[in-house]
């Protein structure tokens, strides 16, 4: 069975819940307690796909839990060189978060023009359902073309947390970045 | 020496490794495996991506660098987490350097333990953001308690315990005129004009005893007491305010916080209606008075009635031709006196449902007051001497003799029937500016000084007139007629001395009161 790599970005504001998202997709896992990442974090998660000629294949996916942003550190963009797609998280209990959503998505897309992006309004649990549909709406008015979907997540209760990735993966297979893949000569 | 060796034996901070075109590893330090996401494939002729994730994506930017298009490449802070061991922070640079043999350029990756910085940097960046986040929480639950404060219909002002205004919300503004900047500071009575005695003995006794209260839990002093304010542009307004105390962020000092609703609309509908139901009441109690007072003066000529025709009906025949006529003529008197009794009640009616026709015709007052004062006096059969007195020779006006005869024998009736036989009647006419003023005085029983304002009210009587038979709709026919005239009427009177009724009415009327 072949195997191919991918790698994504997690990118968000300081505490939108970037690192609870990878600890519940990879780890199965969840903690209330905050530990802010500094610099950045690779995780491995292995997928099994069907290619198109209904083979087998594993992905290997590589996430980038990169240290979230303040207002006195910005996202590095070394760190999403050669990233296939990135999950842009925000905290909907944090208007402002939510505000600096573009700002990442730009970030992201100036690095890696074809790279495929899902949104992830992330601690769902917090906010009433009906509050949550004004909020998620206000932001769909001004979302960008390359934004493939928008995700109402909790890593808390792991709502839609493996749907995002997967999603992610599903498209970013289905572009099929293989020079991304394949190993290049020098 | 233990901190030498342990220098001497520690861990080099620095390891390096070479790889070739295909990105794979041609040369490592000795502890290069350290650094390895995977250690075992961090060995000669595996490919880097294998054990170093993280060069995964960069393959463009790796050759770039080995083809002198690019000088450098640096990732900082990448983390190896284990399970046993605590983390490891690593930069890693990557430069190219030229191969002797090959004539082309060797890339060679240096890797820096930085572990102590970054362990170091991750407790600042874990206390700065723990701080934001409080803070981003204080501001959002700030934003919407004073949302909240700003969405309500009441009044919120909080002072400090001597009353000076620390806060208002956006109703408050609203209602009395003033922005928060110009209370703030200033003493709650600049809008506050006259505390209830109950608010005030409530805050007194709070001054006096903060300690009998709980102030961590805040006590409410006073509930839906109203007070009177006003508002910048000086309207009067009713508050009716509640206040607790509250705990401010210094121990042991309180604040006052009031709420409000204004009651202003409320109150003055409320006095209306009360005003309404007394009035209701009292009109009430007037026409049940009326309706008795009716039925007796229909019950006495009517018993009369039934007495003459039944003596006509069973004597007839053994009575005089001249019994006959004076029972007959009972009939008759008593009659026309119930038909007097039913004009009233019907003049009063049409007058309160403004439909008395007003005529006025040219009339020569004098002769007109003379010949009515006669005919009264002969009609009261003499009982009172009545003095009439005009100093003009004629006085011609435009009145309408029909309703003038309504209240000049309505006025000398009363004057007849109000005072003792014997006494006298003045009916003076006087003439003065264009109005004719006729001045009807009595020497009788007075009226007491309560009734005179309600003299004219449909139904009223007042209080002393005994047994003395009447409708109480005379002087409110009375009134209604002049005032068809455009005229007034007054009355000046004293218990026992006698009474003065004063009428004045334009001698030639206004073309557009005609009707």
């Amino acid at each position: 069975m072949s195997t191919i790599s991918k790698k994504i970005c997690l990118i968000g504001d300081f505490g939108v819940g970037k690192t609870s998202l990878i600890r519940r997709f990879v780890e199965r896992q969840f903690s209330d307690r905050y530990l802010s990442t500094v610099g950045v974090k690779i995780s491995r998660k292995t997928i099994e796909l069907l290619n198109n000629q209904a083979e087998k294949l594993n992905l290997q996916l590589l996430i980038w839990d990169l240290e979230g942003h303040t207002k006195f550190k910005s996202i590095a963009p070394t760190y999403l060189q050669g990233a296939s797609g990135a999950a842009i998280v925000a905290d909907v209990s944090r208007p402002e978060t939510i505000e600096r959503l573009t700002e990442h998505i730009n970030l992201f897309l100036s690095v890696n023009k074809k790279g495929i992006i899902v949104v992830a309004f992330n601690k769902v649990d917090l906010i009433a359902k009906e509050d949550l549909a004004q909020i998620v709406e206000g932001f769909q008015a001004k979302a960008i073309a390359q934004v493939l979907a928008i995700y109402q997540t909790s890593a808390k209760t792991s709502l839609s947390v493996d749907e995002m990735f997967q999603t992610l993966v599903n498209k970013i297979v289905e572009t099929g970045n293989k020079e991304q893949s394949s190993v290049r000569e020098l | 020496m233990n901190s030498l060796l342990k220098k001497i034996f520690a861990p080099r901070r620095m390891e390096y490794l070479t790889i070739d075109r295909n990105f794979k590893i041609t040369d490592t330090s000795d502890g290069l495996k350290r650094f390895a996401d995977k250690p075992e494939e961090a060995v000669v002729g595996k490919e880097i991506t294998l054990g170093f994730p993280e060069f995964f994506g960069i393959e463009d930017i790796l050759v770039a660098i080995q083809q002198g298009r690019q000088a450098d490449f640096h990732l900082k802070g990448i983390a190896r987490y284990s399970e046993t061991e605590s983390p490891l922070y690593i930069d890693i640079n990557i430069i190219a350097y030229p191969d002797g043999e090959n004539l082309e350029n060797r890339l060679f990756i240096f890797f820096e333990d930085v572990t102590e910085k970054l362990l170091l940097e991750q407790a600042l960046v874990q206390k700065s953001n723990e701080a934001n986040l409080l803070l981003s929480s204080l501001s959002a639950a700030k934003d919407y308690i004073d949302k909240i404060i700003n969405s309500m219909v009441e009044v919120l002002l909080v002072t400090t315990l001597s009353g000076k205004i620390k806060k208002i919300n956006q109703a408050a503004e609203n209602l009395f005129g003033y922005s928060e900047a110009e209370l703030l500071g200033q003493p709650i009575t600049k809008i506050v004009t006259e505390w209830a005695s109950e608010a005030l003995r409530a805050r007194q006794r709070y001054r006096q005893s903060p300690a009998n209260h709980q102030p961590s839990l805040g006590c409410e002093l006073f509930k839906d007491v109203e007070v009177n304010c006003q508002t910048k542009a000086g309207k009067k307004i009713t508050i009716a305010f509640s206040c607790s105390t509250i705990s401010t962020d210094i121990e042991d000092l309180q604040n006052f916080v009031y709420v409000g609703r204004d009651t202003t609309e409320r109150r003055r509908t409320q006095e209306e209606l009360i005003k309404t139901l007394e009035q209701e009441k009292e009109l009430r109690k007037l026409k049940s008075r009326f309706i008795s007072i009716a039925s007796h003066e229909f019950r006495t000529p009517l018993a009369m009635i039934l007495l003459s025709s039944d003596i006509l009906k069973q004597y007839g025949h053994k009575l005089s031709e001249d019994k006959k006529s004076k029972q007959l003529d009972k009939i008759k008197v008593t009659v026309s006196n119930m038909t007097r009794l039913l004009d009233d009640i019907l003049t009063i009616n049409q007058t309160e449902a403004m439909q008395v026709s007003f005529n006025p015709v040219p009339i020569e007052l004098k002769k007109f007051c003379q010949e009515l004062a006669e005919e009264i006096e002969l009609a009261t059969n003499k009982t009172h001497d009545f003095v009439f007195q005009c100093q003009e020779s004629e006085v011609s006006a435009e009145m309408d003799e029909k309703l003038l005869r309504q209240i000049v024998t309505n006025l000398l009736s009363n004057a007849v029937k109000y005072s003792s036989p014997g006494s006298t009647v003045y009916f003076d006419l006087l003439v003065k500016k264009g109005w004719a003023i006729f001045k009807i005085r009595d020497q009788g029983i007075g009226i007491p000084q309560p009734d005179q304002g309600r003299l004219f009210e449909t139904f009223h009587r007042a209080s002393n007139v005994g047994n003395v038979s009447g409708t109480g709709l005379g002087l409110a026919i009375t009134k209604g007629a002049v005032e068809l005239h455009s005229g007034t009427i007054a009355v000046e009177s004293e218990e026992g001395q006698g009474t003065t009724f004063t009428v004045c009415v334009p001698i030639v009327q206004p073309k557009e009161l005609t009707t």
